[in-house]
């Protein structure tokens, strides 16, 4: 049955969502290639993100992957309600990109002086 | 953090990152140093705000284009749990609530709950609340967001009220006795059950069932004195305490009773004790139903079920972090109403370990009355497993049937008692001499030695073991449980024709000796094998069949599920049971005449065949103990043709949807659904092959013809039947589905809707074997 069916119709079935992923893996060649956006992001990837959320729950944990409308997903991710020190922790956390409110990263401030370093 | 500016001059080596480490664990360790890692040790460098940059680049992406870290894949993409959502995320809804939950001590030095002098309005809807945490609890939920969710629970001493006191207290005993039932029972999954809750509240204060009933008698008499001095129009509350107490009390008694069997010297008292006290609290259940309303209601939009008392998020943040948040916790009426249903499923387990017991006691008197043995023997099994159709989701119930039984033949057969239990099951189910203690044959030390190496052999494989405690699981975990058990059927199947034919070898010994008395008792003994087969095909069709209930086939795969019976397993059961009834018979024909038998007429078990053997001899109808049964099989034998055939009819007709051809392995799926029945070598299994020749030959008939074959096994069913006498709601809904389809059958063999080709529907809900087919 399925040898009758003309190769036009099979084709017309394949999926026209073609996954594009793009990770922090160092590739010196086609990192010159990427556009600023997605060198940054890559820059920041695997490192340790703090997110607020509009209800000011705050996230930390390791930023792992993100789309075009900003859903997040952050790994061993610890959250705090606000003016509480004490963390809970949550494993894997997927975050939907309208909630972020603030996204920081845990890194040294390259362009910034040595006393901004530490903001917080 | 290293690796971005080390990667530029270590081009050469393999960073560890790049080995392919991707288990979470590895990753969590390179990363962290330590799997505990400690949160606030960050920031190291400090925070950068990139909250615009970020914006910028993600919009930069294309949709469907994703920025991963390289130790990022599906399976923790999968393992995330989305923050926000309701139904995983214990953030959600915490800003609705400014102030953390208050702690039982918080809260009274707020006077948020009262200690002291209660109304009975508020008592009334403590309690209803406290039955409805019990209800979810037992559903499932873990008892930290459930019952200890209520605060009186956390220190029920130092209540001063001392009807919520004696009732919280009695509250957490039937926990601890809850949970030990559960335990030692032991059929609960992780779906039905949370074991694991905050047993350190437990711990606080000393568990003491024993002093439990006598306390609530104690409160109950002095509110019952105190109903007397009030105006009788005023008592109406007060009485719905003492009610509510009264039937904590009976309850308690009841499930604890339960636990206690396990040591218990004599099982029939305490059931009949445990019946008692069920009888009581099924009185007692309509009165508080009748006053729920008089008690305190749970505030609209609040999650605590009652407005005092209850603080439903205090242990959130002590869960496991992939822990389901939002608690559902029952409606008091929909609680009261499943404590109804469980009553009557515990009422009813009683009286079956009655007749089990009843049973036990008639084995040992007489081998004559092995029709009503056989009768009782099947219903305990037959028992089971409609008490597992039944009791569905209650874990509870489930586990006490099993502890009953387990305690019930511990107490009834001493120490040996699972090989008791199985002599007595082939003895109920067919009586071999060899069993029967009077009998000369069964003294003769080899035929024992046989015997006890068999048995032995049976409880190391522990198979039938399993399959009573199989039908205390949930009806998903039971079909795959029986998947495995099945296999198991195959060595002891090969065992029980060994030990038949080593008697039908002694029995020729015998007759050489000139024994005449113990080579016929020997002879043509196909008991064992009957007896393990006959198991053995139950425990196959309750496997196919339950597919139907779980939702698993699909409408086209209909056709070989129903195909096997008909042509296969049902068959099998009726020849099994033809067989055994006719070896019955010769042997009760042998014991009225002692010395004239024909043990040739019938009993040689030359495999009779089913339909002929159901019919003659019809004086012999009341001592016919497989009657009932068989005809049962009959029927569904029929049914399983009729809706064999109808599959066939309709998918020839196009009236059935198939999947589209280049995605459809037939063979596979085939294969896969009869998996579970390969290993065996008796019912030998059968070739996809096969099937499909003899689907080939069946489908040759024209659409009208096979509508008509399929209308005459529906006919067949109906007539098979309505010739049962006092026929029970299964035999009805049975009755109701041959006739249904029958019509529907007819109606297609006559060409009607020939232009709209529409799948029929397919509706359960009568039975869940076979459905009511609709036309739209």
């Amino acid at each position: 049955m399925s040898t009758e069916q003309p190769p036009a119709e099979s084709a017309e079935n394949e999926s026209k969502f073609k996954p594009m992923i793009f990770t922090n893996q160092p590739d010196e060649e086609t990192d010159v290639k990427l556009s600023p956006g997605r060198r940054n992001l890559k820059k920041w990837l695997g490192r340790m993100v703090r997110v607020t959320l509009k209800n000011k729950l705050t996230l930390i944990g390791i930023f792992s992957c993100t789309d075009h409308d900003q859903n997040l997903v952050i790994a061993h991710c610890d959250t705090f309600l606000p003016d509480d020190m004490t963390a809970l922790s949550y494993g894997n956390v997927m975050v939907p990109g309208n909630e972020i409110v603030a996204f920081e990263v845990e890194m040294q401030q390259e362009t910034a002086t040595p006393d901004e370093k530490k903001t917080n | 953090m290293e690796r971005e500016s080390s990667s530029n001059n270590e081009q050469d080596e393999w960073s560890a990152s790049e080995c392919g480490f991707n288990d979470p664990e590895v990753q969590r360790v390179m990363r962290g140093g330590s799997a505990a890692e400690d949160i606030t040790q960050y920031p190291i460098h400090g925070w950068v705000d990139v909250t615009q940059e970020f914006h910028e680049a993600c919009a930069e992406l294309l949709p469907g284009e994703l920025a991963q870290d390289m130790l990022f894949g599906l399976f923790e993409a999968m393992s995330a749990i989305e923050i926000m959502d309701p139904k995983m995320d214990v953030g959600m809804g915490f800003d609705k609530f400014d102030l953390p939950p208050p702690s039982f001590e918080a809260a009274v030095a707020m006077g948020a709950i009262k200690l002291d002098a209660l109304e009975p309005a508020e008592l009334i809807g403590i309690f209803d609340a406290l039955f409805a945490c019990l209800v979810s609890w037992l559903e499932g939920n873990s008892m930290d967001q459930v019952l200890f969710t209520c605060l009186y629970l956390h220190a029920p001493s130092q209540i001063q009220d001392k009807a919520l006191r004696v009732f919280c207290i009695a509250v957490r005993n039937l926990i601890v006795v809850i949970k030990n039932i559960i335990i030692l029972a032991a059929v609960n999954e992780e779906e039905d059950f949370q074991l694991y809750g905050n047993s350190a509240l437990l711990a606080a204060e000393k568990a003491q069932p024993a002093t439990i009933a006598g306390q609530l008698k104690d409160v109950e008499d002095e509110l019952v004195r105190k109903c007397k001095k009030l105006p009788p129009a005023e008592d109406q509350n007060l009485m719905a305490v003492v009610h509510r107490l009264r039937f904590m009390r009976h309850l308690f008694q009841a499930i604890y009773q339960v636990e206690l069997m396990a040591s218990a010297e004599s099982a029939e008292e305490a059931v009949n004790e445990i019946y008692k006290n069920l009888n009581v609290a099924s009185e007692l259940l309509p009165l508080i139903k009748r006053t729920i309303e008089r008690g305190t209601q749970p505030v609209e939009g609040s999650e605590a079920p009652n407005p005092m008392g209850f603080s439903p998020r205090i242990h959130d943040r002590s869960q496991p972090p992939t822990f389901p948040r939002s608690i559902k916790i029952r409606e008091r009426p929909a609680s009261y109403q499943f404590l109804e249903e469980m009553v009557a499923r515990f009422k009813y387990a009683c009286k079956v370990i009655r007749h089990k017991d009843y049973y036990s006691a008639l084995v040992s008197s007489s081998w004559l009355s092995s029709g009503i043995l056989f009768y009782l023997s099947c219903l305990l099994q037959n028992f089971f497993i409609e008490y597992s159709r039944k009791s569905g989701h209650c874990i509870l119930s489930r586990s006490v049937l099993q502890n009953l039984f387990s305690s019930s033949i511990r107490v009834a057969h001493g120490k040996q008692s699972m090989k008791r239990f199985l002599r007595h099951s082939v003895q109920a189910f067919n009586s071999p001499p060899v069993l029967n203690l009077k009998h000369p044959v069964a003294s003769d030390p080899k035929v024992q030695q046989h015997l006890e190496t068999f048995f032995r052999y049976c409880i190391n494989m522990n198979t039938f073991n399993q399959f009573i405690r199989l039908c205390g699981f949930n009806r998903a975990r039971q079909r795959d449980k029986l998947a495995h058990l099945i296999e198991n059927f195959d060595p002891l199947q090969v065992d029980a024709v060994r030990l038949d034919s080593l008697m039908n070898q002694m029995a020729n010994e015998r007759a050489m000796e000139g024994n005449e008395l113990h080579a016929t008792a020997l002879k043509h003994s196909t008991h064992f094998s009957t007896w393990v087969l006959y198991n053995c095909f139950r425990a196959m069709l309750i496997y196919l069949m339950s597919g139907f209930e779980l939702e698993l086939y699909a409408v086209h795969e209909f056709l070989y599920i129903y195909w096997y019976p008909y042509e296969f397993l049902v068959g099998f059961l009726v020849s099994a049971l033809t067989r055994t009834e006719n070896i019955l018979l010769a042997q009760e024909e042998y014991a009225e005449h002692q010395s004239k038998m024909q043990v040739n007429g019938g009993g040689g078990g030359a495999g009779g065949k089913s339909r002929k053997a159901a019919k003659p001899k019809k004086n012999k109808k009341q001592q016919r103990p497989y009657r009932q049964e068989i005809i049962y099989y009959h029927a569904l034998l029929s049914l399983c043709g009729g809706m064999y055939k109808a599959m066939g009819a309709l998918t020839k007709d196009g009236r059935v949807r198939l999947p589209m051809s280049k995605f459809d392995n037939e063979e596979i799926r085939y294969n896969r659904r009869f998996a579970p029945f390969v290993p065996l070598t008796s019912p030998p299994p059968v070739s996809y092959v096969e099937f499909k020749s003899i689907r080939d030959h069946m489908m040759l008939c024209s659409v009208e013809e096979l509508y008509s074959m399929a209308a005459k096994h529906f006919d067949q069913a109906r007539n098979v039947l309505e010739s049962i006498q006092n026929p029970e709601q299964e035999i009805l809904d049975l009755l109701q589905i041959a006739r249904t389809n029958f019509v529907v059958m007819n109606v297609l063999a006559r060409g009607h809707q020939k232009e709209v080709k529409r799948q029929p529907e397919f509706d359960f809900s009568k039975h869940s074997y076979f459905p009511i087919m609709k036309l739209k």
